[in-house]
């Protein structure tokens, strides 16, 4: 099978099983969501590394909305917010 | 844009209004989650680029084109020893009954030059635009180009041993003509001993390739 196209059957199963599991859960958090979503994401990435028409924009979209998760809750910790 | 990309770019659009939707009026976090999810899956479909050529044919075309030059040599009694030697202009393929030890300094403008003692055609390798620009080791830019930018095998092992390069292609999609093999070498052994010359910048010969169970195994050597 075509690698682009089994890396986006991988990333659908992937994320198409996070939010049901993480809402049976009781999960509320979005950014929990979004961070599993980053995750998956770049491991489907890194194992299939399946081309882009374009530099991988959003790779790097999520990777800043994973950076910035990463820093509110540093800030929260540190009391900063 | 085939169905594919058409189909990623509805998921990312509806997934971008359910989400503004659902934000205004519900505010339930796990279904905004869904539909960010339904946004990510679309855009990663959409930047999924169609496939224009079915590039194993079109590599079939280049072989049997390169098995009529092949047949050429082996009229005129050279056809034994292919040797990849890495110029600044590109790739050349000396083509010989005996194996060569020395090269010209620049690269011969006549198909049929005198290297010695010996006689050789001389080709530009197919791979020489492609492998131009590429910099990295070996096995890297090997990987990169039968799997990633030929997409002609799903993987490569390469390793090295004094002066012979072994490199095994793991299921390789085309097969090869038997007279382009025992000439210039297979899709595969052109690849490889064109990207090593580069690598290594030293002439490089293709001994022999083997097609087995495990895939295609190349061999070169550095003269």
């Amino acid at each position: 099978m075509n690698r682009n196209i089994l890396s986006n059957m991988i990333l659908c199963l992937l994320i198409l099983f996070t939010v049901p599991i993480l809402w049976s859960l009781g999960e509320v958090r979005l950014d929990a969501y979004i961070s599993m979503f980053t995750l998956e994401y770049f491991v489907v990435k890194a194992i299939f590394n399946p081309r882009r028409i374009v530099k991988d924009a959003l790779a790097l979209a999520l990777l800043i909305m994973f950076a910035a998760i990463v820093s509110y809750k540093i800030l929260q910790v540190l009391q900063y917010i | 844009m085939n169905r594919f990309r058409g189909f990623g770019l509805s998921l990312t659009l509806s997934g971008a209004v359910l989400f503004i939707v659902t934000y205004l009026l519900l505010g339930i976090v796990p279904l905004l989650a869904l539909w960010i999810a339904f946004l990510v899956l679309g855009l990663s479909m959409f930047l999924t680029p169609e496939e224009a050529l079915v590039k194993p044919n079109l590599l079939a075309v280049v072989e049997d084109s390169l098995s009529n030059l092949s047949s050429l040599f082996e009229s005129f009694g050279a056809s034994s020893y292919a040797t990849y030697v890495c110029y600044d202009t590109g790739v050349y393929v000396f083509v010989s009954e005996e194996p060569l030890s020395s090269f010209p300094e620049s690269p011969p403008k006549s198909l049929l030059v005198n290297v010695g003692s010996s006689r050789a055609f001389v080709l530009r390798s197919p791979l020489s635009s492609i492998i131009g620009d590429l910099s990295g080791d070996f096995p890297s830019i090997s990987h990169h180009v039968l799997v990633e930018l030929l997409e002609v095998a799903d993987g490569v092992e390469c390793s090295t041993a004094g002066e012979t390069i072994s490199c095994l292609v793991k299921k390789p999609y085309i097969s090869s003509p038997a007279r382009l093999e025992k000439t210039v070498g297979s899709i595969y052994g052109m690849c490889l001993a064109s990207i090593a010359s580069k690598v290594y910048a030293r002439p490089i010969t293709l001994i022999r390739e083997e097609v087995s169970e495990k895939g295609r195994l190349v061999i070169l050597r550095m003269v």
